[in-house]
Parts: structure tokens; sequence; C-alpha cells
């Protein structure tokens, strides 16, 4: 019995030390110092389910700081609504040699609506905290509850936020009541291999728990894997729930269907008004895909979008018979709707939840939770799938772009669900050519004639797809921006916009290029590649540890004929350029052709992901495109 | 300033009936705005507002704005939010869409469904509300009536542009308002009349007051559309601005919120946080004397002061005039810029200077209107201590600033300079020019690298973002940015006086220059820009309508001395040329020389001042096109 004695009365001596000095800056060990701008030093979160219907989560949260760069973890938002409630906000700042130094006060909480920048309204409200100090390193603490009159919502764990920061000690606590495994939550491990620890506590509840020590991040790499795929992480969701009176379990992508299908019944009914006019629309067309173009070309016409987040922590869509009279609705709704009308034409559709976003985070569909951000239509047929982007008035009929293509996404059926993948995007498609004549005069001055012809994903270059349905002034401002010559004037312009599934802009510009070649002395130069030149290297690297990722597969296509005047011949002609590696492939070609010379340029560049040993071939494949894509033509003045 | 609006609302609570005429009425939409598809004077505007109506009577506005959409893009103007201040609210809320359907109008009206009040922070709440049925074509309208503070500012000018603005100002004889109008476009009428207004008091008791009728119109304002290089928008845009400046009820003394520039200098003096604060600075008394042991001049002195400060406070990002608490923002080391130069100026007179406190409104918060001597009008604070009577203008807040230069935030022309004996307006003038200074030494090779040193040296703003730069990235991410997209190698790098903010910072580069040159056969193509080279006209668009703000002056120097491999001769060189603007506002020299096998280009490129007014735009949008082209001559060698 003596040794346990001693030692109780060791962690007795130390606490009561602590309790005068709390999160010294000595107490991190170096190695997780070195580096960082901030190191968590205690992070505990529990989830207590208490029933189906009711959670509180506790947090208890302590982090130095150690330079200006850190200074946005010294505040804290903590998100609620009407089913939520914060409870028990408490913080304090220490020194470095952990001397308590302030304590938040009532007053210093600000109090909010949830403004997103996008939502007209949303019922969802945050508190604001800052702590921040003028002298580094500094510690701050905080501590609170969250109530949940609902479960359905689960925390996702993160052992380390992101950026130049470690962690000392984290904790992470799930918890619910004994013998009842209908509401026991599920979890899921990113990037962690360690096992849980299975209690039970004092109180009477099932616990599972992890705990960290001593956690440095990993480095992110340029044209590697985002950060966000490298950070440990633990997903959670509940298995049974209750969310405003909706009961639902999610322990599959099924039941989690059923229960969106629940949310969504009965919200499809609409005036006859409006079913007669759809069957007006539609039945004089043959094919299926024309009917659903003229449905969603009706809805385009009729509907905006509006973000209205009410209730049931915007999952439920408005009634369609509200959007049919007021006109406008959010994603959900107006996705709601659009089924709703196809329904009417003998159509079968399925509103499908999707994560919308260039380059957003993948779902994790091994584990069914609510991870979603938006709603399109997915409209199947065994021959040829359609998808609808219901929020855009004008969006192409059946286009998904960068926004939605190429992911998968949950299409809610009359069972469940179904996982579907959305449209891909291949360099065959996403192209862009671009043909021009120029007319370069002794002086170097150039008039030239560009078409552009934007395809595919390439649609979308610098918002290409929003600005044709700008105004005139917008349009003008885009070709300033994406025209990459040093100096030019615009005489002239149109853009048309070719809509269909695979969609394109053709851009037509007529311009004044004073000074475009050099003239000096008895010579001419002229960079032929006028409009296309890469000039993008990756950063070199010693020992690259991950593998490159190519997100976006494209073709670019330049074709520029030169006239020159009689008295120039060239110096001398550039050979051709070849170059070919995995990632793609590129040619450029110089030809003179009746007194006029022809520059041809073409770059394919691949997706996928490569090995890490590939990435200084990737580097030596810019080199050279950048190189050839700056040679110049020399011509010389006869006279 | 929020005591003057809470005394002013506290004073009655409202002034009854609108009266005036509207210039439309409401639903009485007329055809050929319904048939509208372009708006003439702007074909490319995605909607306009056809009328935008106010009327106030200093407690109160009524508002009626009808929006015609025309593309989808401008579907947006469909939702609208009113903010409400204090106890302020909506009244009154109407708004209804109009769609033309095969040739008849229908009105489509706002419901409750709509219509959202959300409570934003305390004392601040979001009145919003969304239109139903709103589609290409529609014609929207909405009027409400809303309590507000004073009498608000009016923006004749929009985003999209407006075919007619109008307001009415009805001001009681009891109230006196400066009023000044900015921007480009004028009000087409402007008429003062008179008559009888009932406001109502604390008391119930209502009583009628003569007052002023101001009303403007203006007509067909075009839509206002921001440019590059300019300080703040609100300077541009065409705007009707109220400050409150007196109340005089009959019977009663006289509150005076602005009478004379003077009047505002003693308050501010007299005020605790501002005059007073210095007095109350003993506790940093101690430190003072530690600092300045030993020092006897003047202006070493202050470097030393203004050195702790810099070095002790971290600045919030927060602007200001006043203090917040002067003694806790030195214990936290944190503070408000008015935190901070007041710290400054404390210790500058425990010192024993004679210090004064200059007031400024910063370059996004817009300019300053002399004709209007309101507190709101400045956003800033800056010191400025007395060195052989001469006053020394000094700011705190920027770590990489030496102490004789001011932020380029602060440099917007005047201040106004607070002091029981001197006040008055003082010229803040950028002290210092962003100027950086590149010189390469380089050998070329036959295959056409080069390879040797680089040395840059930055001055004043420039100097002022490299080290700033520097500090963010740390020089390992500084030397990656620098090195980023150039396919070169790095030998030694090397950084001078990156912490000595008094003396130039110096940074160079052992570089080896891969592609740089085309070699064909016995020729090689050179061009000698590896660095400074202007890549592209910043001002694209052909015409401009506001003025180019550089803020500081600008100077770009590059200077090579390239040695030519051995067996090699010029063939063709740039010529030297010189080409500036009228006043030397803005010149570049150019210079070529040959000494032995030593090539040598000098490059300076100079903007002399820092406001270019419009006339001036298109001389210099060509300035820089002349530039890029003489940047771009080619030295050709060849081979003996």
């Amino acid at each position: 019995m003596r040794p346990v004695f001693i030692f109780i009365f060791c962690s007795a001596y130390y606490l009561a030390l602590a309790s005068d000095l709390k999160y010294p800056v000595s107490l991190i060990p170096l190695e997780l110092r070195a580096g960082m701008n901030a190191v968590i030093r205690e992070d505990q979160l529990v989830f207590k389910i208490l029933s189906k219907s009711k959670a509180i989560q506790y947090v208890h949260f302590a982090i130095t700081i150690l330079t200006e760069k850190g200074k946005h973890h010294a505040s804290e938002v903590i998100g609620y609504d009407k089913l939520s409630k914060i409870r028990n906000l408490s913080a304090r700042v220490y020194d470095a040699e952990g001397k308590l130094t302030k304590k938040l006060k009532n007053s210093e909480i600000n109090d909010q609506s949830a403004f997103d920048g996008f939502s007209l309204y949303s019922d969802n409200r945050l508190k604001h905290i800052d702590l921040a100090q003028g002298t580094y390193p500094y510690t701050i603490e905080i501590e609170y509850e969250v109530e949940y009159k609902y479960l359905f919502r689960t925390p996702t764990f993160n052992v380390l936020p992101g950026g130049n920061v470690s962690s000392q000690h984290a904790t992470f606590e799930l918890q619910f009541p004994i013998n009842s495994e209908t509401i026991a939550p599920r979890y899921n491990l990113i990037n962690i291999e360690k096992k849980p620890k299975y209690e039970k506590t004092k109180e009477g509840f099932e616990s599972i728990s992890w705990t960290f020590e001593n956690v440095r991040p990993s480095k992110e790499e340029p044209l590697g894997p985002s950060e966000r795929d490298l950070l440990p992480q633990i997903m959670t969701a509940p298995s049974q729930f209750e969310y405003d009176g909706y009961i639902g379990t999610m322990n599959n992508w099924d039941e989690f269907g059923q229960w969106i299908a629940t949310l969504n019944k009965g919200r499809n009914v609409l005036p006859e008004e409006t079913k007669v006019k759809i069957k007006q629309i539609t039945e004089h067309l043959k094919t299926q895909e024309e009917k659903i173009r003229a449905i969603y070309e009706y809805l385009q016409s009729k509907t905006r979008y509006v973000s209205i987040q009410l209730g049931i922590g915007g999952f439920q869509p408005f009634e369609a018979s509200v959007v049919d009279q007021m006109g406008y609705g959010d994603c959900k709704a107006l996705s709601n709707y659009m089924v709703s009308m196809l329904d009417v034409a003998g159509i079968k559709a399925n509103y499908t939840l999707i994560r919308a976003g260039k380059d957003a985070p993948k779902i994790n569909f091994d584990f069914p939770s609510s991870q979603f951000n938006h709603a399109v239509v997915f409209v199947p047929s065994p021959s040829d799938t359609i998808w609808l982007e219901c929020t855009s008035q004008t969006n192409p009929f059946g286009y998904m772009g960068t926004f939605t293509g190429d992911r998968k996404a949950l299409a809610i059926t009359d069972n469940g669900a179904k996982i579907v993948w959305t449209p891909k995007y291949t360099a065959e498609q996403n192209v862009q050519t671009s043909t021009a004549e120029v007319s370069v005069d002794l002086k170097g001055n150039a008039k030239a004639k560009v078409k552009t012809i934007y395809s595919g994903l390439q649609y979308e270059n610098g918002h290409l797809n929003f600005i044709l349905s700008d105004q005139y002034d917008d349009q003008k401002k885009w070709i300033q921006k994406n025209t990459d010559i040093p100096s030019f004037d615009i005489n002239m312009f149109t853009m048309t916009n070719k809509k269909s599934r695979n969609p394109s802009a053709v851009v037509d510009v007529d311009l004044t290029l004073n000074r475009l070649a050099t003239v000096s002395g008895k010579r001419l130069y002229l960079t032929p590649n006028l409009l296309n030149r890469s000039a993008f290297i990756p950063e070199k690297m010693e020992n690259r540890k991950s593998k490159v990722i190519r997100k976006m597969a494209f073709t670019d296509l330049d074709t520029i004929r030169y006239h020159l005047p009689e008295e120039l011949y060239p110096e001398f002609l550039p050979e051709p350029v070849k170059v070919k590696s995995r990632f793609g492939g590129y040619e450029a070609s110089f030809i003179l052709d009746q007194g006029s010379v022809v520059y041809m340029r073409k770059i394919i560049m691949n997706k996928g992901e490569f090995p890490p040993e590939s990435y200084n071939e990737l580097i030596e494949f810019y080199k050279r495109i950048n190189k050839a894509d700056n040679i110049k033509l020399v011509f010389l003045n006869k006279t | 300033m929020k005591i003057f609006v809470t005394t002013f609302l506290e004073l009655l609570i409202s002034i009854q009936s609108f009266s005036q005429k509207p210039p439309v009425k409401f639903g009485n939409i007329p055809m050929e705005d319904m048939m509208m598809t372009i708006y003439e004077k702007d074909s490319s505007a995605r909607a306009v507002i056809l009328v935008d109506y106010a009327e106030t009577t200093g407690f109160a506005v009524q508002r009626h704005v009808r929006i015609k959409i025309l593309k989808k893009d401008g579907l947006e103007f469909a939702n609208a939010i009113v903010p409400l201040f204090g106890k302020g609210k909506i009244e009154s809320l109407k708004a209804s869409t109009y769609n033309l359907v095969s040739g008849r109008i229908v009105e489509t009206e706002m419901s409750k469904e709509g219509v959202f009040k959300e409570n934003f922070i305390k004392n601040i709440d979001f009145q919003k509300f969304t239109l139903p049925n709103v589609k290409e074509g529609s014609v929207i309208e909405y009027y409400y009536k809303v309590n507000v503070p004073g009498i608000p500012n009016w923006e004749f000018q929009k985003s999209i542009p407006v075919r007619w603005s109008e307001y009415w100002a009805i001001i009681p004889d009891a109230f006196t308002f400066e009023k000044y109008m900015q921007g480009y476009v004028f009000a087409s009428t402007y008429e003062v009349s008179r008559k009888m207004v009932y406001l109502q008091g604390y008391n119930q008791r209502v009583s009628g007051y003569p007052a002023n009728v101001h009303h403007w119109i203006t007509e067909n304002v075009p839509a206002f559309k921001p440019e590059p290089f300019m300080t703040s928008e609100r300077d541009y845009i065409s705007k009707l601005n109220f400050v409150l400046s007196s109340i005089h009820f009959p019977g009663q003394p006289v509150i005076e919120f602005m009478s004379s520039w003077k009047t505002l200098n003693d308050e501010l003096l007299m005020n605790e946080r501002f005059g007073k604060v210095i007095a109350k600075s003993d506790y940093l008394k101690d430190e003072v004397e530690r600092i300045t042991t030993g020092i006897a001049d003047p202006m070493k002195k202050i470097e030393a002061i203004h050195g702790y400060v810099r070095q002790n406070m971290e600045w919030n990002n927060t602007n200001g005039i006043l203090t917040e608490d002067l003694k806790r923002a030195v214990e936290k080391k944190l503070g408000t810029s008015a935190d901070i130069n007041f710290m400054l100026a404390s210790m500058l007179e425990k010192a024993g200077f004679l210090v004064d406190m200059v007031i400024l409104s910063t370059r996004d918060h817009g300019f300053v209107r002399r004709q209007s001597p309101v507190i709101q009008q400045f956003n800033y604070v800056v010191c400025a201590a007395r060195v052989n009577g001469k006053p020394v203008l000094l700011d705190a807040t920027e770590k990489f600033l030496p102490y004789a230069i001011l932020p380029m935030r602060c440099l917007n022309s005047q201040g106004l300079m607070i002091s029981t004996i001197t006040p008055d307006w003082i010229d803040i003038a950028p002290k210092a020019k962003a100027r950086t200074v590149v010189e390469a030494n380089l050998m070329l090779d036959p295959g056409g690298g080069m390879k040797g040193k680089m040395q840059f040296t930055f001055d004043g703003y420039d100097a002022f973002k490299m080290r700033k730069e520097y500090h963010t990235k740390g020089e390992d991410g500084y030397i990656k940015s620098f090195f980023q997209s150039k396919d070169w190698q790095i030998e030694k790098n090397e950084f001078q006086n990156v912490k000595e903010l008094s003396l130039p910072l110096k940074e160079i580069h052992e570089v080896s220059i891969g592609e740089h040159s085309s070699v064909a056969g016995d020729i090689i193509y050179l061009n000698p820009f590896v660095h400074s080279k202007e890549a592209a006209n910043p001002f694209k668009p052909e015409t401009r309508e506001f003025p180019v703000d550089f803020g500081s002056p600008i100077e770009k120097i590059f200077i090579i001395r390239i040695t030519l491999p051995s067996g090699y001769v010029i063939d063709e060189m740039p010529q030297s040329k010189i080409f500036r603007l009228p006043d030397n506002s803005a010149k570049y020299t150019y210079d070529a020389s040959q000494a032995g096998n030593i090539i040598t280009i000098t490059s300076y490129f100079q903007i002399n001042k820092s406001l270019f007014v419009q006339y001036e735009y298109p001389d210099l949008r060509e300035f820089y096109n002349q530039v890029i082209a003489k940047q771009a001559e080619l030295i050709v060698l060849k081979k003996n």
C-alpha cells in the first residue's frame, strides 16, 4: 500500500503547484514548440448522449500562443441555435510563467447572428470571444458546455487545427447510457490508428475515449495532398436520433436517405395551374431530354436563389407550392420543386445531396453521416443520366462544372439512398482553342483579331461562365484581366455563350498592340506565343515525400498567323519543340508560309496522382515549356 | 461619437406626418417601364433604380424605391436589408413585384413569409425582406417608414444607374445641420421652402415648429464603378452628407455640436480620453528616464522612445482618435492606434518635448472637408513633437517603419493639430518614397547563361514592405517566394539591416540565371532585365473616371553590368533614351553603354508625385506602355 500512497502524495503536491501556475510555457517539450505558432496544451472534448434527442458537449481547451501568426487561435466562435444553448462559458489568460492575468467578463462575449455572407436569413447564432494579448507567449484557457435538445449533429474531433500548431495533450470522449446500443454513437478514424479505451463512468455511462500526446503536424507539400487530408480526425455520428420531432437512424446511407425523405414528404404538391402549365410546355416534345430541358428552363426563368435557413437546421425544403407562389427558394427548395415538376411530366428524378465547391473535401462515403452542403437533381436513365443545378438562372442545362462535377453524391430514392457519380470532364472536353491573325508593321505595332473558344471546365476560366451573363463593362474588364499581353487597346469584342451539356464560350477580340514587336536597329523581335505563355515553375524541393496531384485535365490549342511587311525576313526560324512526360505533352512549331509566320502550340495536361519521385520531372517539364513559350522570332530588315 | 446620436434621439420621439408629394404613386407602374428591356442611358445595366425617394423629418424617414430588373444578375436587388438602431423599428412596410403576363401587368404582393427580422448584435437589428416572383423584366417596388437618428446621408449614386433620385429633408429651425455634397454628379433641382412641423416631446405635448424644407432631385445618375489606385470609394460616390451642428429650442440654452474648429480643438483638449491623457501618465516616467539616459540629441531621443513604443506595443488594427484606457493598454502591451500614439506622446512629453496631437482621416476613410468642423471626419491620431520649433509627425503602430516615416494610411493630405498654443492645419506629405535599387554584376557565358551577384537596396515604403514580408514569411519563406517561378540557381543569400530600421535594407543574392537569353549559332540575343521589369501596364482601361492615387512617389532603379564571354562583340545595342511627362511628374531614363567587354544598362523609373488627375491619365498610361516597350529591347552579341 505504501507506494500508492506516495504516488497520491506526489500528484497532490503537483496539483497544489499547478493551481498557482497553470500551463507555464517551460513545460512544453522543445520539439513541440520548434517552428510552431501555437501549442495546444489541453484539448478535452466530451460528447455525452443522454437520449435520442438530448446531448451535452463539454469543452475544455487551453492553447499557448507563441507568435503573432498564432493570434487567431486566441479567439473562439461557438455556434448555437434555437435547439441548443451555450452554458458556463468561462475563459482565462495566463502569462508565460503561468500566472493568471485575466478572466473573461460577460461583457466581452459578443453575441450575434451567424451571418454567412450569402444567406438572406438564417436562425443560427454565435458567441464570439477574443482574448488576444500583445506580449508573446501567453496561454488562453476556455471552458463551456453546449446543451442540445436534439441529436443529429455530433462533433468531429480534430486533433490538430492545421497550420503550424502542435498538441501536447488531447482527449476525445463519447459517452452514452449503458445498455442502449440503439443510440450508441458511431465513429470513424481518419489518419489515426489508435484503439479507443472502453470504460464505464461513475454516473453509469458507457465511455469510448482516445488520448493523444505530443502530436506535431506533418508538412504540406506543393501540388500534393492538401493539409486537410493529412490531419488526424475522428468523425462521429448518431445511430438513432431525433431532430426537431423527426426521428431517424443513420447506420447506413439507406437509413439516412429515408430520414431525408421523411423531411421532404408531402412537400411536392403543386397547384393545378402549374401542373397544366408543365403539361403544356412538355406535351409536344418527343424525347425525355427535351422535356427535362423545357422544365429546367421554365424553372430558371421563374425562380431565383434566396438562401433562407429556418428550422431543422436548414435540412427541410420549403414546400413546392410555396416556391411556386414566391418564385424563390434555396437549393433544397428549388431542387424539391424541380423534382415535383418533373414528376408531373411523368419523369422520375431524385432529390440529391452533395458537397459542392471547387476542390471541396471529399465526402467520406464509408461513414454514413450528415456531410452535405448542397442539393441538386439527378434524373436517372439507363442510357443518359442528366444532372440539374437548380439554384442558378444561367447555368447550362445538364452542366455541373467545378462546383458539383466529378464527385460522388447521395441520391434520395424510394427505399433509401444511392451513391452516384456526377459528370466527369476530360482533357478532350476541357479545351481552349485560340486562333489569331496578327499584322505587324515595320515599327513593331500590330493589329490582332483573336477568337478563343473555351469549352468544358475551361468555360469557367476566371469565372467566365458568370461573366457571360454580366454587363458589357464587366465583360470588358474580364478581357483586360485575362489577356496576357503587357499593353493593348481593345477596339471591339464580343462574347457568345453556347449553352449545352458541355458548354462553351466564344470570345472574339479585336486588339491594337502598339510596340508588340521590339525594333532595334536592323532587327525586329517578336515572341510568337501571344496569349498563352506559361510562367509557372513548381517550387524546388529536396526529399519529396507525398504524391503529386494534378486536379484538372485540359487541352490548349493556339494557332497564330503573323502577317509581316515584305521588307522583313527571319534571321532564323526556331526548331519545333516537343516535350513529353507522364503529366502531359507539349508541342510548338514555327512555320514560314507565303510571307507570313504561323505559330502553333498544343498542350495537353493529364489529371491524376503520380509518385513522389516524379516531382522533379514535373519541374523539368514546366521549365522546358516556359522556355519554349518565350522563344523569340528575329527578323532582319532587307532595306 | 455616440453621444451626439443619443442626445438627439432622446430629445423628442417623433414628428408627425409625411407630407411631400412623391414623384410616383405606389402600384402605378407606367407600361413603358414594364416593357423596358434595356436602359437607354446605359445599355449594359443589369438593373436600374427607376425611383429612389425619401423624405425625412430628422427622426423618421419614409422611403419609396422602384427598381427595374433587366438581367438575371440584377435579381439580387430584389433582396433588401434595412439596419435598425437602438429601439428603431420599421413601419408600414409594403412591397410588390409587377410582371407583364400576356400584355397585362400582374402584381404580386410580398407576404409576411418574405420578411425577416434578425438581431445582429446588441442594439442593431436587420430588417430583411425579399420580394416574390421576381424575374428578368420585373419591376419591384417597396415602401417603408423607419425611425432614424438625425438626418441620414443620401446617396444619389448607386452601383446601378438611378433614373430619378429625390430627397426631402425637413429641418426644424431648432436644429442646425451642416450639409455638403460630394462626388461628380450634381443635383438638377435644389429648392428651400418654409413650413410648420409638429414635434412630440417626451412630455407627450405636440408643438408646432417652423422648419426649412430642403428638396433635391437628381436625374439620370450613372452607376458608380470603383477603379484601381483609388483612396476610398467614399470620396467619389455622389452623396449628400449631413452633420448636426447645434440644437436650440426657444427659451432653452443652445446645445452646440459643432461650431468651429476652435471649439472642437478646445473640447478635445478637455476630453478625458484625449487632452487629459498625457498629464495622467506619470507611470511612464521611470521607463522614459531609463531609455533616454545619456542621450542628448533630441532626434536621437525621439528615435529611442519611438523604438521602445514600437517594439513593446502591438496594434490591434483598430483606428481611433480617443484612447480606450491607456494604462491598461500599456499593461497589456496591446492597443488601438490612439492608445499607442498617446503612449508615444506621453513618453516624449516626459522626456521634455513639447508635444501636440494631430488628428487625421486615413486614406480609406476619405478626405477631410474643411468647411465642416465635425469630429466624425477623423478616425486617426498621430503625435507631433517639436524639434527646434518645428513639428515632427510620429506614429508607432508599425513595427517596420522608422520613426520619421508615417504609415501609408496616414498620407491623406492634411491633419488638424490639436493644441493649446498653435491649433492649425498641418500638411501630411509623404516623407519617403517607395524606392528600390537593384544592381546586378553578371558574367555571360557562350551558352547564354549568366552568373554573378545581385544586390537589392530598399528604402522608404519599399523597405517597409520588404521587412514586413520577410517577417511574415521568415527568411526561408522569403527566399522561396523570391525565387518562385524563376529558373535560377541560388549560390548564396545575404540580408543586411533587416532589424536596423534607420539603415537602408540590403538583400544580396549570388545566382546563376539559366534561361534569359537565346542562342542561335554564333548569335546571342539577350534581354538585360533579369529583374525589375514592368511586366504589364497597370492601367488597362483606355479611360478613367477618377484620379489615380499612388500614395507616395515611386523610384525603381536597375543597373546591370554584363561581362561578355571572350570572342563576342556587340552586334546591336538598345539606344539610350529619356521620356517624361510634363513637369517631370513621371520620368524614365534608359542608358546603355559599353566599356571594354562590359555592357552597362541603367534603367531609372520615377513617379514623382502621388496624385494624377483624370486628364493626365492617357499620358500616364502611355508612359507605362513606352517603358514596357523599352524594357523589352534586346542586346545582340556575335562571335567574332
